[in-house]
């Protein structure tokens, strides 16, 4: 199924997915700051293992190891640990956009159904399957997502 | 696309070129370590608990990490090997570090294969042969040399490398580069202090030359680019002088190459 890829060729699939991968890492985690971790964790990733050789898997597969490597991240004993440096510092701490904050109230992959049902376009059976959810879970999680998008939204025009 | 303001928002969200190449440039460096860097970091492990403390530290850092047995000024004076414990008290009597510290190297290595398990701390002069073909292998640590120059004292534990410590002892291919000691402080040290992001921070920027970048690899295996010029009013109030653990970090330059190293201090 993959292919080990070479370096110039790997830098130009991490160069046109960068933003998907971004993007999905932002649905996953809380700081923009983790989301570049996770921008180089899925870089080395492309950079030494085989990938899928055909660019719907590879899209699917990429989006799969974004989320996998969140989650890694999220459970991380550091992440638990540590106290956060914006706290000690001042430091102004860059913030997800407004949007993706609040949808981070939604329960896990709530987010990620959001995102790949209305920015990505994924069907609901498609969604299922990146995910390896129940097509049925799918559905309820983007009822309930829609629900949370439709008062934020109207919030926001309020 | 079905335009909303999801949609509009995602839309906005785009990854600079800078951190692109930043995350090449990490995931680059992290891919090429060789085998040869697995050495080194194994090795490395050795001299773990050494703590770079003005030249003289640094002189034999180098010393331990490149496992060269130091130049015998006197090769008459008698053998000085000791166990792990006896260094130890060493250390703890005369509240410097030992010269027996100055190199280790297991017998294996040494001398064959006939006391593997065996953990040698060489003083500031070597076995002779005789002595050596002797196997005269536990005899006690007498205290230093009154013609020995003190070292400087330690600023945490005294480090005790023992064969359980030092699991490898096969031949090194490639030795440790020996620390840049342009890098370190002024004091010395090259303190590295470690912020809740992951992120390490030197907290000398003028340690650095700024014709330079310069990376360092996480315990976690992560590499981060450190731009010291960028993290002048980070609070150093935040910096813990408590050494929590003897993990090392390297210092890399922008040719991927081990410039410097360093035990965590945070």
């Amino acid at each position: 199924m993959g292919r080990k890829i070479g370096t110039e060729q790997a830098e130009s699939v991490f160069r046109q997915y960068a933003d998907l991968i971004y993007r999905v890492a932002l649905h996953n985690l809380d700081y923009p700051a983790d989301a570049e971790d996770i921008l180089q964790e899925v870089c080395l990733i492309i950079l030494t293992k085989p990938i899928p050789a055909d660019e719907e898997h590879l899209k699917r597969w990429l989006i799969r190891v974004t989320i996998n490597k969140c989650r890694d991240l999220s459970r991380s004993y550091r992440r638990r640990k540590w106290e956060s440096i914006e706290d000690h510092e001042n430091l102004e701490a860059e913030k997800p956009p407004e949007i993706l904050a609040e949808l981070q109230e939604l329960p896990e992959n709530y987010q990620n159904i959001v995102y790949l049902y209305y920015y990505e376009e994924y069907t609901v059976s498609e969604i299922a399957q990146i995910l390896r959810m129940n097509v049925n879970t799918v559905k309820s999680g983007l009822k309930r997502a829609r629900e949370k998008l439709k008062q934020l939204l109207t919030e926001a025009e309020d | 696309m079905k335009t909303n303001s999801y949609t509009m928002a995602i839309d906005r969200i785009h990854v600079s070129e800078s951190m692109i190449e930043a995350a090449l440039a990490a995931a680059k460096l992290r891919a090429a370590k060789t085998a040869a860097a697995q050495t080194k970091v194994r090795y490395a492990a050795v001299a773990a608990s050494v703590v770079l403390a003005g030249a003289a530290s640094a002189a034999y850092f180098s010393n331990i990490a490149g496992f060269k047995p130091p130049v015998s000024p006197a090769p008459a004076a008698p053998t000085a090997i000791a166990t792990d414990v006896e260094a130890t008290e060493a250390a703890t009597t005369q509240g410097s570090v030992p010269a027996t510290q100055a190199h280790t190297e297991s017998t294996e290595k040494q001398r064959g294969t006939e006391h593997s398990q065996e953990t040698i701390y060489y003083s500031a002069t070597r076995p002779t042969q005789e002595e050596t073909a002797a196997g005269s292998s536990q005899t006690a640590t007498d205290a230093p040399k009154a013609t020995e120059a003190p070292r400087p004292a330690p600023t945490h534990s005294a480090p005790t490398v023992s064969a359980a410590t030092e699991p490898a002892t096969e031949p090194q291919d490639v030795p440790l580069p020996e620390i840049d000691r342009s890098l370190l402080c002024a004091d010395g040290k090259l303190y590295i202090t470690v912020a809740e992001t992951g992120l390490e921070y030197i907290d000398d920027p003028a340690a650095f030359s700024d014709d330079h970048v310069y990376y360092i690899e996480t315990k976690f295996g992560r590499f981060y680019q450190i731009k010291p010029f960028e993290i002048k009013h980070i609070d150093l109030s935040l910096n813990n002088d408590k050494p929590k653990s003897d993990e090392m970090v390297y210092l890399y330059n922008d040719d991927g190459e081990i410039v410097g190293q360093a035990p965590v201090w945070w």
